[in-house]
């Protein structure tokens, strides 16, 4: 427990770079929205080596960095619901343990994106937007198993390494 | 993959295919451009006559070949530029920032005027 502080400064530091990287990703979908959540790899791998409030502090931070560096104020706040609906989602799903860590980054992603849609509707005040929905569920769904499968990769390889 | 990841993913699928079918099965070619900025309509032009159209300086619509696409946004999102033509009755370009809401409005679908009030 005495090197906590340091692993999450490094999961945090992960998490930004991740950020940027996706940030160098140009958009090529045509869907607002839609994007792989590299990020996420960080936060859902913290949320199965230590628990949900770490990873809800790696997420925060993540954000507040990723968004002043590349974003503005309006995608802090997108991104703040996306996470908060996502990690609530994610926590509940994981307690039930009915659910392994793609089960999870999967109602996760797919919850994330739902988040956002519904800040975007709430901003211009229009329910119009929901008809992006089907589009965000399924990518929701995809990118959701992929950061899965890296997120369980990752914290299979950590076990040994990094005691928590 | 245990079997309940497997559930919910297939559960997840479906709901979003089918959401997509059902959508897509109502939507008609479009015929009106509407743009409202802040709940308000700015104005409505044909689909079918080639415009660019400037809103309030900060954002630019082109209407080209029967469809609609942002081309020019003042932040730094470029969400809505990036996003793809859209022609089709019920489809939507939505610039956050700026509060700004293209609907496309077919022959089918004048109650929609409501919803975006």
């Amino acid at each position: 427990m005495k090197n906590r502080t340091a692993f999450l400064g490094v999961f945090c530091a992960l998490a930004v770079v991740l950020g940027y990287l996706e940030a160098l990703i140009p958009p090529f979908t045509g869907i607002p929205g839609m994007k792989l959540g590299l990020a996420n790899i960080a936060v859902i791998s913290v949320m199965y080596m230590t628990g949900v409030k770490e990873a809800a502090i790696v997420s925060a931070v993540r954000i507040l960095v990723i968004g002043a560096l590349f974003g503005s104020m309006i995608s802090i706040l997108y991104s703040f619901c996306g996470a908060a609906l996502s990690i609530f989602v994610m926590a509940l799903l994981k307690r039930t343990g009915k659910f392994s860590i793609r089960g999870v980054s999967i109602a996760g992603g797919v919850s994330h994106n739902i988040g956002q849609l519904i800040v975007a509707a709430a901003v211009v005040e229009t329910y119009g937007v929901f008809y992006y929905m089907p589009f965000l569920i399924i990518s929701g769904v995809v990118t959701g198993l992929l950061i899965g499968l890296l997120g369980g990769a990752i914290t299979g390889r950590m076990k040994g390494i990094w005691k928590i | 993959m245990n079997k309940n990841d497997v559930i919910l993913l297939a559960a997840l699928l479906a709901v979003g295919i089918g959401a997509l079918f059902l959508t897509r099965a109502s939507r008609s070619e479009g015929t009106y451009v509407i743009v409202t900025v802040d709940g308000a309509e700015y104005g409505r032009y044909p689909i079918d006559i080639d415009k660019v159209i400037d809103i309030n300086g900060t954002n630019t619509l082109e209407i080209k070949g029967g469809s609609a696409r942002m081309t020019y946004a003042d932040c730094v999102n470029q969400v809505c530029v990036n996003q793809s033509r859209v022609s089709r009755s019920g489809e939507m370009i939505v610039c956050v920032p700026n509060k700004i809401v293209i609907t496309i409005i077919g022959d089918d679908s004048n109650t929609f005027d409501a919803v975006t009030q």
